[in-house]
């Protein structure tokens, strides 16, 4: 019983009850983006080229 | 005052190695005192020094959704409203775990900041993001 607040007759419910609040933040969980530049770009012609090679 | 999410170093890897099915799991809120905080090496309920709950309600947090849209995953809850129907123990700090997985693997847990100490009537409410979620997995 926290002695700071003041009690109704039954000694146990506060005259001005509290009520809290905690905001809780949202959590992120991220993966690496993997991103490719737009097709028929120089470094697409470079993979093309080099999967011809082979 | 936003209490930020913080994760325990078990989180990422039960994701990936199927602890919780969280479409179906029993979220549940644990609390600890001050003196005794939740640490990222905690990984279960036995892990935490929880208080007692008497004279409190359910604990039980419910699950609004946990899907995904776009590729970007969130996980919902509804709000917590923690209701005191006598003198309850000090707290401070809330712990959400899976009361459904073997042992209450833990999620996150939040820092109130300061003790809280309930007597009758009086309310403590786990207000939780409706639109991120209480995280999100992209």
């Amino acid at each position: 019983m926290n002695e700071e607040r003041e009690y109704l007759e039954d000694g146990i419910t506060p005259k001005e009850p509290r009520h809290y609040v905690m905001e809780c933040e949202s959590g992120k969980f991220e993966a690496p983006k993997v991103t490719y530049p737009p097709f028929g770009t120089a470094y697409d012609q470079e993979v093309i080229r080099g999967q011809s090679i082979q | 005052m936003a209490s930020p999410f913080n994760k325990f170093n078990s989180t990422s890897a039960s994701f990936m190695n199927g602890t919780h099915n969280l479409a179906t799991a029993q979220l549940v809120a644990m609390l600890t005192p001050s003196a005794n905080p939740p640490a990222a090496a905690n990984s279960v309920a036995a892990d935490l020094t929880q208080i007692s709950y008497t004279n409190l309600s359910s604990r039980n947090i419910t699950t609004t959704s946990s899907t995904q849209t776009s590729g970007l995953y969130k996980l919902i809850l509804q709000d917590l409203l923690l209701t005191a129907s006598g003198a309850v123990a000090t707290f401070r700090y809330v712990v959400i775990g899976n009361s459904t997985a073997s042992g209450t693997p833990l999620l996150c847990w939040f820092d109130y900041g300061a003790d809280v100490t309930l007597a009758n009537t009086e309310t403590f409410n786990i207000d939780l993001d409706q639109a991120n979620g209480l995280f999100s997995f992209s």
